[in-house]
């Protein structure tokens, strides 16, 4: 039985999930290998976020596979670097729109101000 | 970012081996794109982990085994989401059919002594009187009486030959040499490991201490670990 395939980034409006996020908010500035990748993600994430070697390239595989970062070809580079396409670049602007929305609203609704933001991101 | 070290000491070399090895539990077409880069992604984490505390931890080791059976399990079944069960088991079973036969052969024994070590662990009368059966027969096969290292020895080949076999029905037949003989060292390293462990706990303790130790750890987690470890000491 063939079972049904998840919806890919692009077809999908549910959020992307933490670490995805995370990997396209690291290669938003800039190429990467695998490893500057996983270090830029746990430090973004201030630690919440960890991707074990193995988690990193499963990700990386359905990135590949939905278009939203490709390999960078680099002369005489012993690791694979991979930056965001221009539809990486798409998917992930809209998710930072979503978020910046999310904050506008708390805003609106005054539910940022009496929450000091050290304690809020805890 | 960690520089690579040239001059890896031999226990270093051995547990990178032993990782790349571990690199064959993934299906074949993740392995070939991905598996150079997730075994130096994960050099560069051990030297790391090495530069900063001058040895790696515990927990290192337990989140990369973490990691990789996660990791492992996603990619299986995102290859049966995508093929199908029937294509994934044709592809993966056809590898090596000595393999297959010998663990198919080596599977109901085993099962019978899963059943007499749940049946030890949970003290079901259901299960207890199948974990006597199942304990009588590995006796009678045994030849022994009573003989706890000889029902321990039986008990760790079978299982031993079934961790030892089933490697090779995941991993690809078009294995490349080098790594075929990373596989058999660790295929090795699990038969010397369970065969050596469990046959030194039970000339130490007698061979109620694991379900012993099992059933507490269940019931109680790592809580009051001293009572438990002197409780099955003296089972």
């Amino acid at each position: 039985m063939v079972m049904s395939k998840p919806k890919a980034f692009s077809n999908s409006n549910a959020p992307l999930t933490p670490p995805i996020f995370y990997i396209l908010l690291a290669l938003a500035s800039r190429e990467r290998h695998g490893y500057e990748i996983m270090k830029q993600v746990t430090h973004d994430s201030n630690g919440t976020v960890r991707l074990g070697a193995g988690t990193l390239y499963g990700a990386i595989k359905r990135l590949l596979e939905d278009e939203l970062i490709v390999e960078v070809d680099r002369d005489h580079a012993r690791r694979k670097y991979y930056q965001l396409t221009d539809k990486g670049h798409t998917i992930f602007a809209n998710e930072l729109q979503r978020y910046s929305n999310a904050v506008e609203l708390a805003k609106t609704r005054s539910l940022l101000g009496d929450i000091p933001l050290a304690e809020a991101a805890l | 970012m960690p520089s690579h070290v040239d001059e890896r000491d031999t226990a270093t070399d051995q547990r990178l081996t032993i990782s790349e090895a571990l690199l064959y539990l993934y299906p074949e077409s993740f392995r070939d794109k991905f598996g150079g880069e997730i075994q130096m992604v994960f050099q560069d984490a051990y030297q790391e982990e090495l530069a900063m505390r001058g040895t790696v931890s515990l927990g290192f080791w337990l989140s990369a085994l973490i990691d990789l059976v996660q990791s492992v399990v996603a990619q299986h079944a995102d290859i049966i989401r995508k093929q199908g069960m029937k294509s994934y088991l044709q592809e993966t079973l056809q590898l090596n059919k000595f393999h297959v036969i010998g663990a198919i052969l080596l599977l109901p024994f085993a099962f019978l002594l899963g059943v007499d070590f749940v049946g030890r662990v949970i003290q079901g009368d259901l299960l207890r009187s199948n974990a006597e059966f199942a304990q009588g027969l590995s006796l009678w096969i045994a030849g022994s009486g009573q003989a706890p290292l000889l029902w321990i020895i039986f008990v760790s080949l079978p299982l031993a030959a079934v961790v030892l076999n089933m490697i090779p029905v995941i991993r690809s037949r078009f294995a490349p040499k080098q790594a075929e003989a990373a596989t058999k060292r660790l295929n090795l390293l699990t038969v010397a490991i369970i065969v050596i462990g469990l046959g030194l706990v039970t000339f130490a303790f007698g061979h109620d201490v694991i379900p012993c130790l099992a059933r507490h750890l269940l019931q109680n987690g790592l809580n009051n670990l001293p009572n438990t470890l002197a409780v099955c000491g003296n089972a």
